[in-house]
């Protein structure tokens, strides 16, 4: 037994001398976790603002002047005044404006009737995002308008619904309090799967499996060897992540580190092994590479529900999510960051992943040969 | 080095029964046996692609015979593996430690895989630093080493759990004579202390540094004996003293006049 760990031990240190000479890997668990959380804390954002769109006003009452100026004044709007309905068009398709509103020369005489003045909203339906921003921006500020007047006339306020949205967990419908945990997720799995696909490979291409396999160490030892080193690189850099997401980007956590130490141990363990299965049953350092990316890496960008959300997929494509990891590991992050321990959650996610590790290192251990045939 | 416990001289310590290996429908060893007694250093000699490496890969556990029995120190490579494995050290034929670590690291990483602690730890690195004169190479990258000094590493690193035997596979291709000779002498350096020695080679200098020979042709043995027996059964009435490589030649050319005359 003490043979064993002393084994261990010596095939773990050499596998970290192996980390700390080789500077990608301290760029991947360490670097790459900055500029990451740093493109997807400030660099992408899915908020709009400032958003430049074009005014056609063809009616020059004065109901329909004070209606124009309604449109400005907002942060989020730059408007740009156009003569006509044609230089709007040109200007839509030239991508000066994301869209425009015009008002057509009968507005005040429809308004003064009563009946539905006509206002027209175009955007550029070629970013959907923003399309449907200046589309609920404009029917908001004609909603406004018209409590307005009707105020100003002295006319009771239209009975109805007045919507006042909260946005629950994060409060400020901020999309970095989104995007954040997940890009943490792209980080664990980058160290865990692509790192680790590389290292049995390794071995086989230079020879060194060689003279491992002459040796007394045994399977177990030989995956602890491989598992435990990354295993302390992951948790090292979800250190970085954690405190660069709250110092630095103001993100809330409130959750408990416990469960999220827990949560991605099981994660690491998950990633982990499939690295190694794949590194271990390819031998060869690029196509094993190659895999990691397209098994791991892009379904955890795709399909684990970190930029595009998973309920609003095809059915299809849906039910496939659920065969990916990163799902869970996204949604735990998501929830121990924004919401807090949730039992329910957590639960069921940290059940699938344990499946789901158990099942990838008892892979690599069949794919893990004793001898060179 | 400290002597390896012997029990009686003549035991065999290495041990190849019916060895078979089977890729496919292509034999790569074909009924192979012999048995190698303690303190000696038998070459498997022989052309490229004659069976040989296959033959002395399935001696130390690296592959697994299709039939046959291979035992290291009596213990089955295939019942008990790691305990064999504990028995041997082996030298692969391409450099096979990690180019990337310094050679200080690799002896490090090389006793900790035998499972060496605390001071005999210490002890032995110091004491295979100094045989091989690797001291002032200790903090530079494997990768970087001289052909010959990688080589000297690489022995260290094999034989630093004071195995029983010592399996080399072609230990001196790639280096000219004058390295290859100095290798020998760390070699016969280790022998000297009991140790069995089990080498491939196609180099006839290097065969003629063996006790005895197994020439291996066409995934058989097709003779065996000292370096002189086999020069012995080669001498014919044209060459009455033939030299180690004629004797070689000569053995390979009768086999094929009798496979064809079969």
């Amino acid at each position: 037994m003490h043979d064993r760990l002393r084994r261990t031990l010596a095939l773990s240190r050499k596998e970290f001398y192996q980390i700390v000479r080789d500077p990608s890997s301290i760029l991947i668990a360490f670097v790459l976790p900055l500029i990451l959380i740093f493109i997807f804390g400030y660099g992408l954002n899915l908020d709009t603002a400032r958003m430049r769109v074009g005014l056609v006003v063809l009616d020059h009452s004065a109901e329909a002047t004070r209606f124009a100026s309604a449109f400005s004044g907002s942060p989020f709007i730059a408007l740009v005044p156009l003569a006509r309905e044609q230089d709007a068009a040109h200007a839509i398709t030239a991508g000066t404006v994301r869209g425009f509103v015009v008002i057509q020369n009968d507005f005040s005489t429809h308004l003064k009737r009563g009946d539905a003045a006509a206002v027209q909203v175009v955007t550029d339906g070629s970013d959907p995002n923003t399309a449907a921003f200046v589309a609920a921006y404009a029917q908001g500020v004609w909603e406004h308008w018209l409590d307005v007047r009707r105020a100003e006339l002295g006319l009771p306020a239209q009975a109805g619904i007045a919507i006042e949205p909260r946005y629950w967990y994060n409060p400020a419908a901020i999309s970095r309090y989104f995007l954040v945990p997940g890009s943490i997720v792209l980080i664990m799995t980058v160290i865990g799967a692509l790192l680790t696909s590389l290292v049995v490979a390794r071995e086989w291409e230079r020879g060194t499996m060689e003279a491992l396999l002459s040796t007394p160490i045994t399977r177990t030892e030989f995956l602890l060897s491989k598992l435990m080193p990354y295993y302390l690189l992951g948790i090292a850099s979800m250190s970085v992540c954690w405190i660069a997401s709250v110092t630095l980007l103001g993100m809330p956590f409130r959750g408990s580190l416990f469960v999220l130490l827990g949560i991605t141990t099981l994660y690491l363990a998950v990633a982990l092994g499939g690295g190694l299965l794949v590194s271990s049953a390819l031998r060869n350092q690029f196509n094993a590479a190659q895999a990691a990316l397209n098994i791991a890496f892009l379904p955890a960008v795709m399909l684990s529900g970190f930029v595009f959300e998973i309920s609003s997929m095809p059915p299809p494509v849906r039910a496939v999510t659920y065969l990916f990891p990163a799902r869970y590991f996204v949604s735990s992050m998501q929830t121990l960051f924004l919401a807090g321990n949730v039992p329910r959650i957590l639960l069921i996610n940290a059940l699938y992943l344990v499946v789901a590790a158990a099942f990838l290192i008892g892979a690599t251990a069949r794919f893990t040969k004793r001898r060179l045939d | 080095m400290p002597e390896v416990t012997s029990e009686s001289s003549d035991e065999s310590v290495i041990e190849a029964k019916g060895l078979t290996k089977r890729f496919g429908d292509f034999v790569a060893t074909d009924q192979v046996s012999f048995s190698v007694r303690r303190g000696e250093v038998f070459g498997l000699l022989g052309p490229n692609g004659a069976g040989k490496s296959t033959t002395f890969k399935m001696l130390c556990g690296l592959l697994a015979p299709s039939a046959g029995r291979a035992a290291v120190m009596g213990i089955d490579l295939k019942a008990s593996a790691s305990r064999a494995r504990q028995q041997l050290g082996y030298m692969a034929q391409k450099f096979s430690l990690y180019g990337n670590l310094t050679v200080a690291q690799n002896l490090d990483f090389f006793s900790g895989v035998y499972g060496l602690k605390g001071r005999p730890r210490t002890a032995k690195i110091a004491e295979m630093v100094e045989a091989f004169d690797l001291r002032r190479y200790l903090p530079v990258t494997s990768e970087t080493l001289p052909l010959g000094f990688k080589q000297r590493l690489a022995l260290a690193c094999a034989i630093m759990h004071q195995p029983p035997v010592l399996f080399l596979d072609e230990p001196t291709s790639g280096v000219d004579p004058v390295t290859r000779r100095e290798f020998w002498t760390h070699i016969n350096g280790v022998v000297e202390k009991g140790v069995t020695v089990m080498v491939t080679t196609h180099f006839m200098d290097e065969a003629e540094y063996c006790d005895r020979l197994a020439l291996v042709y066409r995934g058989q043995v097709i003779a065996a004996g000292t370096p002189d027996d086999l020069k012995e059964q080669a001498a014919s009435e044209q060459t009455p003293e033939p030299s180690m490589e004629d004797a070689f030649i000569e053995l390979v050319r009768r086999h094929d006049r009798e496979v064809a005359h079969a």
